[in-house]
Order: structure tokens, then C-alpha cells, then sequence
């Protein structure tokens, strides 16, 4: 062992002791009896529940039975799980859930992203099958590993080219033939679907749902699942579905639940007029809910990778503002002083009134990127005054 | 290279209790401290690595019962920890939350790593290293671990782990000779 591995072994054991000595090993003791009560009350439950099982079982088989039956003779639709709509999300998706996911409560960020994940598979490495993800989610950007920054803002016409892109990266594995993508005819409108593995991590390959400066804002492959992914044409943004699970679960399942999400896939507030050119189409109503993410979209290609500043908020809104739909303009307030801006958090807020509704968001400059949303703005990023 | 357990790893165990319940609370307080430093340096907050090693100890003592053998009870601990680390970074990966550390950035690293004083300059290094590098360095280094045992633990070949144990010295080295 070298001189540089004998300081790496004693720098880790000092490391190790340092972590370990901040732990109140007596509460992790009373953790830990409380975890045990409960897993030997676990074992007696699952003792009773074997006996029940067999008991449900054959309830289920008869249920089964008598429920096909009825099917024969009222043609009922067979049932498929429990329905699930984003109200909060862009395009408005239904679907129905697979039936993992039916009892899990979704994390719903707004506009851009619904999510089920099994969080406790109850073993490490997690039991095949019992890993699962399913994710609804509008990528507003890809992610760019060179600048650490997110890259292009995804137009549908860009999503064309979102899967040709993501096999191109390194350890990215098609595991359907060719062609790559099968299109899809969906209620929503089309899909390309794909199903893809990597041999490594990839954070970050499947886009960003905001424009980020963090790679926490996007969304990543890992090594290890397969990926079942169909990208939708949502008016003009990309929405895409996205099934993973471990590489060793039932391949044939997963396809069969993504499968019924895709078929039950419905797309209720898609900006049907919305174009991707500025014009005044944008200024419907339908359109509005979309409508920062544009200003903002604009603003930041304006700043052309320079510094963004007001300026180009300022260009990127005008346009809009001639849209027939809008009762109210904007009115914006700048932050809190003219000299200091780059250096303050303090947001420019922006607001905007369309057939009454009025909603009112935070600007931020970040580097060349302007951020729109209703949080505060990244720490050191300017008002760009 | 030694067998397991390593440089931080436990002397032989003395005869456990035959209670499932009492032999877990033994290895309880055996072991705890060093399984969350272990865990410490694979995920990046205290509480999760709290988190992983209570996981590993309610595993042990659910399976205690198909161990064959209670005197490997140690490894199985040390096994678990390591995937319940690695399985932890990647739920975090998948949940949006992954933020590698900074290497140039001394105030993000502070925020971000462990609720504690800085540790030593090549321990910080050792953070920013890609994910299955850092693991590879944990397990050599500080659980002594060879490489075809890595390969086991990791799920990849020997020569992986040689690879990656490579790039891992070098990169830290050439951190270290930059700092001074």
C-alpha cells in the first residue's frame, strides 16, 4: 500500500468516527426497540393473515367468477384501476393508475410533473418487481452536462429529436429493436414510445421540468432499470410518461401496465391553438396557463447566453401583451434597488390578468436564464436590473 | 488483503445470545457507531445514514432466522449497509433530489455535507467522486475489502473495480497535489 492509500485508509476511519461520533446512539437504540416490536408484531400479523389469505383467496376466485359473468351479459367495460387526473399539471393528463400505484398519494409538483414510486421495497437491493415508478411529467428543457446548466427549451418539434438525442449518450441501451420508436395513436394524440436501459446513471437525460441550475430540477436515468417511455404531444410542450422498474422485474408486466396507462391517456387542457411563433394566438385563454413558461422560454433566448437582465423579460413580453385574450397586461415591480440588483435575491414579480384571473409570479436572472415561477429566486442569481 | 471485515471491522465475535432479539441488541451496540460511519461515507446526511443502518439491523433481525450461520451476522450487517447506502443515493437520483457535491465550492459543501465541521481535504474529495468510484474507494479502504469481494458486493466485474479504483486514486491524487 502506497504512502497516499495509508493517509486515504486513516483519513476514511477519521472521517467515519467523525460521523459516527454526532449520533445520539441512545435514541437509535429506542428506534430501534420500537422497530423490532413492530416487526415481531409484523411476524404474528403475517401468521393470522395466511390463514385469512387462503379465506380471501377463494372469496376472490368466486368474486372473479361472478363478476366475468356478469361481463358476458351487460358488456361492461372491464375494470382497470383507479383514474387519476392532473388538475395542476399542464395539458390537464387522466389516466387510469396500475394497480401498484392506486393506493400511493402522487407527488404532484404544480404544471409540470406527477409522480408514484414505491418507497419501501423492504430489502436492499429492492425485490424485482417491487421498485417501481411511474412519472407524468412536461420536460421544459434538456439538461447540458458540459455547463451544468439546462440546455434547450423541448418544443414538441425539439421532442421529435428527444429520443434520437438520448440514445446518443454515452451508456444509453435501446432495448426494443429497430426502428427505435414505434408510434403510437393514443386518445391524447400521438406518442413516440420507446423502452431503454442504461449501463450507467444518467442524471439528468430525460430533461428538466423547470429551467434549472441544478440537476435536482431534472430528471435522470439509472443504471440498472429498464424504462418504458412514451413522449405525447401536448399541443406545443412535450408530456411523457415514464414507466421504470429494476432490469429483472417482469418486463412483460411493466409493457402491460404501460400499456393501459397509454390507452386510458387522456389530455384535457392542451393548448390546441398555441403555436410555437409569437403571435397573438398565444393571448387565448387556453393558452395562458403555458404562457410564463413562454415569456420565460423567450427571455432567455434573447439573452443569447449573455447575462440576462429585465430587458429581455421586457422584449420577451411585448408580444404577448397584444394578445386579444388579455384583459390586463402585465405590471411588474422591480426589486429592491436599482444599483444593486445582480447582487440581490429579491425577485421581480411580474403579474398578468387573462378573463379575470390574475396570476403573479417571481422573475429571476440566472446567468443567461430567466426564471419564472412562484418560489423565491437561487441564491446569488440578480433581478438583472 | 484481509478477509472481512477490515481495518474498521469488528475482532471476532464472542458467542452471541441465542435470543434472536438479544443477539441483534448485542451487534446493536457492537457495531452501530461503525456501520453509520460507514453509511456516513456513502450517502451525504447524517440521517440518512442513521436511517440505512437502522434498515440493516430490522433486516437482520426479521431474517435472523434463515441466517445459517449468526457468527456472519457482522457481514450481513455490513452488506446491507452498503446496498441500503447505494440504494438510498439512488432514490435519490430518481426522485429528483441528486445534487452532486462542488468541488470548487467550499460553501456548498458545507451546506450540503453532513451537519458537521469540515473533514479532512481528501475525505472532501473523496465526496465529489462519481458515484460507483466513491463506492469502490469505501469498500477498499475503509472496509479492506479485495477487489473480486468488491466485484461481488457491487454486482460488477473485477476488472471494473480495477478501473474504477484507478481512476479514483488518480483523480484524488491529482485534487490533492492542486489543493497544496
Amino acid at each position: 500500500m502506497t504512502t497516499f492509500e495509508q493517509t486515504l485508509v486513516a483519513d476514511l476511519r477519521a472521517e467515519a468516527d467523525r460521523i459516527a461520533a454526532g449520533t445520539d446512539t441512545s435514541a437509535m437504540r429506542q428506534e430501534l426497540d420500537r422497530r423490532l416490536d413492530g416487526a415481531g408484531s409484523a411476524r404474528a400479523r403475517r401468521r393470522w393473515l395466511s390463514v385469512v389469505a387462503v379465506v380471501a383467496a377463494t372469496a376472490v376466485v368466486v368474486a372473479i367468477a361472478a363478476v366475468a359473468v356478469r361481463r358476458d351479459n351487460a358488456d361492461v367495460p372491464p375494470a382497470q384501476g383507479t383514474g387519476w387526473t392532473g388538475e395542476q399539471l399542464y395539458a390537464r393528463p387522466s389516466l387510469v393508475l396500475p394497480g401498484w400505484a392506486s393506493d400511493i398519494d402522487p407527488v404532484v409538483a404544480p404544471r409540470r410533473i406527477a409522480r408514484w414510486a414505491q418507497a419501501e421495497c423492504g430489502q436492499n437491493p429492492c425485490e424485482a418487481g417491487k421498485d417501481r415508478l411511474l412519472e407524468v411529467f412536461l420536460p421544459l428543457t434538456g439538461w447540458d452536462p458540459q455547463s451544468g446548466m439546462s440546455g434547450d427549451v423541448l418544443t414538441w418539434v425539439a421532442a421529435a429529436n428527444y429520443f434520437s438525442e438520448l440514445t446518443q449518450r454515452p451508456g444509453v441501451v435501446p432495448v426494443e429493436g429497430q426502428p427505435f420508436t414505434q408510434q403510437a395513436t393514443l386518445a391524447a394524440g400521438v406518442a413516440n414510445v420507446a423502452v431503454i436501459t442504461t449501463t450507467q446513471d444518467i442524471p439528468g437525460a430525460l430533461g428538466c421540468t423547470q429551467l434549472a441550475s441544478s440537476i435536482g430540477d431534472c430528471q435522470s436515468f439509472v443504471r440498472g432499470t429498464r424504462n418504458v417511455i412514451a413522449i405525447v404531444n401536448a399541443g406545443d410542450a412535450p408530456l411523457v410518461v415514464w414507466s421504470s422498474a429494476l432490469s429483472s422485474s417482469d418486463s412483460a408486466a411493466q409493457d402491460a401496465e404501460m400499456t393501459q396507462v397509454l390507452s386510458t391517456l387522456r389530455l384535457t387542457g392542451v393548448p390546441v391553438s398555441c403555436t410555437d411563433s409569437v403571435s397573438t394566438t398565444v393571448a387565448q385563454q387556453n393558452c395562458a396557463a403555458d404562457l410564463w413558461v413562454r415569456v420565460a422560454r423567450d427571455a432567455t433566448r434573447l439573452a443569447d447566453g449573455g447575462q440576462a437582465n429585465q430587458s429581455h423579460f421586457d422584449e420577451a413580453v411585448k408580444p404577448y401583451l397584444e394578445g386579444d385574450g388579455i384583459a390586463q397586461g402585465f405590471a411588474y415591480s422591480r426589486g429592491p434597488s436599482d444599483g444593486d440588483d445582480r447582487t440581490s435575491t429579491k425577485p421581480t414579480t411580474a403579474s398578468l390578468t387573462v378573463a379575470g384571473t390574475t396570476s403573479e409570479v417571481n422573475v429571476c436572472f440566472v446567468g443567461p436564464q430567466v426564471i419564472i415561477g412562484e418560489g423565491p429566486c437561487p441564491d446569488g442569481s440578480g433581478t438583472g436590473g | 488483503m484481509s478477509e472481512h471485515p477490515g481495518p474498521q471491522g469488528p475482532p471476532p465475535e464472542a458467542a452471541l445470545p441465542t435470543d434472536r432479539r438479544a443477539a441483534v441488541t448485542a451487534l446493536f451496540h457492537a457495531h452501530h457507531r461503525r456501520l453509520v460511519g460507514l453509511a456516513g461515507l456513502l450517502v451525504d446526511d447524517r440521517g440518512s445514514a442513521e436511517e440505512v443502518v437502522q434498515d440493516a439491523f430490522e433486516q437482520l433481525y426479521r431474517r435472523w432466522g434463515s441466517l445459517r450461520d449468526p457468527q456472519a451476522a457482522v457481514a450481513y450487517l455490513d452488506r446491507s449497509v452498503v446496498n441500503g447506502s447505494r440504494s438510498w443515493v439512488r432514490r435519490r437520483i430518481t426522485a429528483r433530489g441528486y445534487e452532486p457535491p462542488d468541488p470548487g465550492n467550499a460553501a456548498s459543501a458545507e451546506s450540503s455535507v453532513l451537519d458537521r465541521e469540515r473533514g479532512s481535504a481528501l475525505v472532501d474529495a473523496v465526496r465529489t467522486l462519481p458515484r460507483r468510484q466513491r463506492e469502490v474507494v469505501v469498500l477498499r479502504y475503509f472496509l479492506d475489502l479485495s477487489e473480486a469481494q468488491i466485484a461481488d458486493w457491487l454486482g460488477i466485474s473485477a476488472g471494473s473495480v480495477k478501473k474504477h479504483q484507478s481512476r479514483a486514486t488518480e483523480a484524488l491524487q491529482q485534487r490533492m497535489e492542486a489543493w497544496a
